[in-house]
């Protein structure tokens, strides 16, 4: 028979080595194949493939996807958070869902919904028709794909750090005088900055990488409507992998850092809780003194 | 959605606040959905009933559900034994791998897809050996099943690492002072305690899935009948303009998996109803 | 300033916290609310602050000396309210935290910098924390938190002081010694305070005059002396104050509770009204079984003289069993032996009926 600390040290082994070859296997394996693929033209095929004009293009679009996402769901997050959290009122949980609704639609089925809703047919479109706007196929429709996609993540980090941390604070702010907006700023923001932070790059992440929603919403119009992940995939199609591989390289870089800045939001959200044990100090003497 | 109690709250701003969460939320989801609705409910029957006679939508259907219960399967797995050692086994270079965990999240599904590709493709790095044994990953429904699970990997690890940290020792201990064995600890005690963290993970995972469509296109290879998933069908049929066609897949796809989902909620409101004592 | 309420009511959905309370608390007055939970007693003190709003009602109000103050909004109040779990801002230092209030005021308003700086390390001072201004709260203990908070309330300059159960969450020793400093600190700023507790004592040590509430009415009013010696209600004779209650009813005039009779109801009560005595366990002489004293045949069950008086526990020949409280000089004198045969009779029993209260 085997002694059960035997059994406990071996179980122990198993689990780790399984947990190293998995992740080695299916998570660092990518990353190496990225890098090695894009750098398999040397690297002056590399710098060529990421300085071309298509691809500065491809990331300026992407960027301003990011720009005006950023914002934009950024002050939904907080306020949704906000009304969710410091009020009561009936069909809390209803909202709530709501918010997550958008999780819950495959990407290429959202960006047909927004075909449908500013498209030519469209009830938002024909007004835009008049004024001879056409969002479809354009900027415009690459940026509200991202928007839609993005929606819940800011929310969805506030609310349950919001909840637990409940109104004491907020009330004791308001009955010292502070107003909506000063509680908000001087007492709300700083208790959920890190979540905040970590809503934040979440979004970042999602709306770099879109791809379902913008790719049916774009047009394939290729420097005029191509973020980096259609960009990819034109290259791929065309046979031009090294090119595609350096481009995923770029998000991949950027994929990394956001790796890095999420651990480290994580770890400052964890560590502000901290509780230090303090002794009960002496009893205090004569006020007047 | 009308304020209970009083109307003057400590906090003013509660109408301001409700009211742009609403138009927002409606103005970028709920009228876009709406719309979808009432588009799919005034389409002729017989789009619907050719869903369900055309083979190659079927096949895709099967294909799409199929793929991303299996990779959400495959997922609970690995993910339970990946977060029970990052939680219990703990060893040098664990933190890394904690933050490497996000990276299917954070990198962009057409990233993945080209890299997962090119290492399952028959040349490539792992796909070569993969070869030896007639196995065929890139280019075949195991393609897909391997880039879901890729994609939805976070989703069940994340879940599921709070749970595991609030299972105290001492139950455990408990268990095995009374003569369980590993087997029946597993079973008797850790399962319980982490269902709702497994099911979450799994709905999580799995709505993921459903939904995927970047890294699928590159490393299933579209074949109709084959590898072919309802996004890329919906997309197609957006490419020819067939509105109404597109609309009725994307009702269907969309009805059928807010079911799955509804019904995933509904199991894990049935356990929970069961260990939480009564108010 | 004097706070004032009228005709406030309140609900929490189907459940009614406050019905159609009045108070008054005199200018310079520290005022206990005093209650058991649920009875309504933090909901008052929020309306009163202005954190919640009372139900609709016509000549609903909350006055500040005098004036209506029911449509102002909290802030506007120059209310100092301290929380039960102090809400102190986690992420500010202590001296932030205390300098808050002034910081949110208007511009013009503000005090300058060095005002401000002064008065923080005033009332640092008061609480005798003068050199924990860069502390976070997280670093305090709960005393020195409580304090913190009270520091907070105060460097508003409020006019009148609100504190729900100010020492809840505190340990039985620093609870006590905090009471003491409260009680010198409202001396020396004589300002308008009310305070919710549930613990008696806190009550009763503390206050000038209590409030005594019980599912969302006030049961009475009145300084510490004159709830615990003449409770006006059944229910405040049993929350103040161990006390033994018996069962009876009206015969021919008399209260009867088994072997004890209380006469003097002749033609103020119908026969056969239910009644209830109350008397306090110090209230009730014990004598052995002897010729020259008078009370009725009690058996003794239980002998507890550990604590500042000895308890025993008595048995009637008929009735309900009672508690008894006597000196332990008494005790000494008396030597009871459980089991033994002693005369019991009771003082200050109070009878309530229906309708009616001796």
């Amino acid at each position: 028979m085997f002694s059960s600390d035997y059994i406990s040290r071996l179980s122990r082994l198993i689990f780790q080595v399984i947990t190293l070859a998995f992740v080695s296997l299916f998570l660092i394996l990518p990353l190496c194949v990225i890098i090695s693929e894009s750098f398999g033209g040397g690297l002056k095929a590399y710098l060529n493939a990421i300085s071309h004009p298509d691809t500065l293009l491809a990331l300026g679009l992407t960027f301003l996807a990011v720009i005006v996402t950023l914002p934009l769901n950024v002050l939904f997050g907080i306020v949704a958070a906000w009304a969710l959290t410091k009020y009561e009122f009936r069909g809390k949980s209803l909202l709530s869902a709501l918010i997550d609704l958008p999780f819950a639609v495959p990407p290429v089925i959202a960006g047909f919904i927004l075909i449908l809703y500013l498209g030519k047919h469209g009830v938002f479109g024909s007004l835009l028709e008049k004024f001879d706007l056409n969002i479809i196929f354009s900027t415009p429709a690459i940026v509200i794909a991202t928007l839609f996609v993005t929606i819940p993540f800011v929310a969805r980090e506030l609310i349950p750090l919001m909840q637990e941390q409940g109104t004491e604070e907020e009330q004791a702010a308001v009955s010292l005088g502070a107003s909506t907006l000063q509680t908000f700023f001087y007492v709300t923001l700083p208790n959920i900055k890190w979540a905040l932070l970590y809503g934040i790059i979440l979004t970042v992440a999602r709306s770099m990488g879109e791809f379902g929603a913008v790719s049916v919403l774009s047009g394939h119009i290729r420097g005029k409507t191509v973020t980096l992940p259609l960009h990819i995939e034109i290259l791929y199609n065309e046979y031009n992998f090294t090119a595609a591989f350096a481009v995923s390289s770029l998000l991949m870089l950027l994929a990394l850092l956001t790796l890095i800045a999420k651990e480290f939001f994580f770890w400052k959200l964890n560590s502000g809780g901290s509780v230090h044990q303090v002794q009960e100090d002496t009893v205090p003497g004569d006020p007047a003194s | 959605m009308k304020k209970t109690g009083s109307q003057n709250h400590f906090l003013p701003g509660f109408g301001l606040s409700l009211g742009f969460t609403l138009v927002y939320l409606s103005l970028l989801v709920l009228v876009p959905l709406s719309l979808l609705s009432f588009r799919a409910l005034s389409l002729d029957g017989t789009l619907y009933r050719d869903i369900f006679q055309d083979p190659r939508t079927l096949a895709a259907f099967k294909l799409t559900f199929a793929s991303s219960f299996i990779a959400a399967g495959l997922n609970l797995i690995f993910g339970f034994i990946v977060a029970w050692t990052l939680v219990r086994f703990p060893f040098p270079g664990c933190s890394f791998i904690d933050a490497l965990i996000d990276l299917p999240f954070a990198l962009p599904t057409a990233v993945s897809g080209i890299a997962l590709t090119s290492l399952y493709v028959r040349s490539g790095m792992v796909g070569r050996y993969l070869d030896i044994f007639g196995i065929q990953v890139a280019f075949a429904p195991l393609g897909v099943v391997v880039a879901l699970s890729f994609i939805s990997l976070p989703f069940v690890i994340r879940s599921l690492q709070p749970a595991l940290k609030d299972i105290e020792r001492e139950y455990e201990e408990a268990a095995i002072s009374l003569g369980a064995s590993p087997i029946s600890v597993f079973f008797a005690v850790i399962f319980p305690a982490i269902r709702p963290a497994l099911l979450t993970g799994f709905s999580l995972a799995f709505a993921r899935a459903l939904g995927e469509y970047g890294s699928v296109v590159f490393i299933s290879g579209n074949m109709p009948m084959k590898t072919e998933i309802i996004s890329l069908l919906i997309a197609g049929r957006m490419e020819q303009f067939d509105y109404d066609g597109a609309t009725a897949l994307a009702a269907v796809t969309l009805l059928a998996s807010f079911m799955i989902l509804l019904s995933i909620h509904l199991i894990q409101w049935h356990y929970s109803r069961k260990i939480q004592p009564r108010s | 300033m004097s706070i004032e309420v009228q005709h406030i009511s309140k609900c929490f959905g189907a459940f009614q916290a406050l019905h159609d309370v009045s108070l008054r608390v005199e200018e310079g007055e520290l005022m206990a609310l005093l209650g058991p939970s649920g009875s309504g007693k933090t909901s008052l003190l929020r309306i009163i602050a202005g954190l919640d709003s009372p139900e609709a009602h016509p000549d609903a109000k909350v006055m500040m000396n005098n004036e209506n103050m029911i449509h102002t909004r909290a802030g506007n109040r120059k209310v100092g309210f301290v929380f039960q779990h102090y809400a102190l801002f986690r992420h500010m230092t202590v001296f932030d935290n205390i300098a808050f209030g002034m910081r949110m005021r208007p511009k013009k308003e503000r005090p300058s910098k060095k005002e401000m700086k002064d008065r923080v390390e005033q009332l640092l001072n008061l609480i005798q924390l003068e050199n924990m201004g860069n502390r976070y709260p997280m670093q305090l203990s709960g005393g020195q938190r409580q304090r913190v908070a009270l520091a907070r309330a105060l460097a508003i300059e409020p006019k009148v002081l609100l504190l729900d159960e100010p020492f809840g969450a505190l340990d039985a020793r620093v609870r006590e010694d905090l009471r003491k400093w409260l009680r010198r600190l409202h001396k020396e700023i004589q300002i308008t305070s009310l305070f919710v507790t549930h613990d008696q004592e806190e009550a009763l040590e503390l206050a000038d005059r209590i409030v005594v509430m019980n599912e969302g009415r006030i049961e009475q009013i009145g300084t510490p002396d004159e709830v615990f010696h003449q409770p006006r209600t059944e229910f405040v004779m049993q929350f103040l104050g161990s006390v033994n209650l018996f069962h009876g009813r009206i015969e021919r005039g008399e209260a009867v509770f088994g072997p004890w009779k209380v006469p003097g109801l002749l033609g103020k009560c119908p026969e056969g009204t239910a009644a209830r005595l109350f008397v306090r366990p110090y209230d009730i002489t014990v004598q052995p079984d002897q010729q020259e004293y008078e009370g009725t045949i009690a058996f003794i069950r239980r002998i507890q003289s550990a604590g500042p008086h000895v308890k025993m526990e008595l048995e009637p020949e008929s009735g309900e069993r009672v508690i008894v409280e006597i000196s332990h000089e008494r005790h000494a004198t008396l030597k009871p032996r459980v089991g033994e045969k002693v005369l019991v009779s009771l003082r200050n029993a109070r009878v309530f009926t229906e309708d009616y209260t001796i």
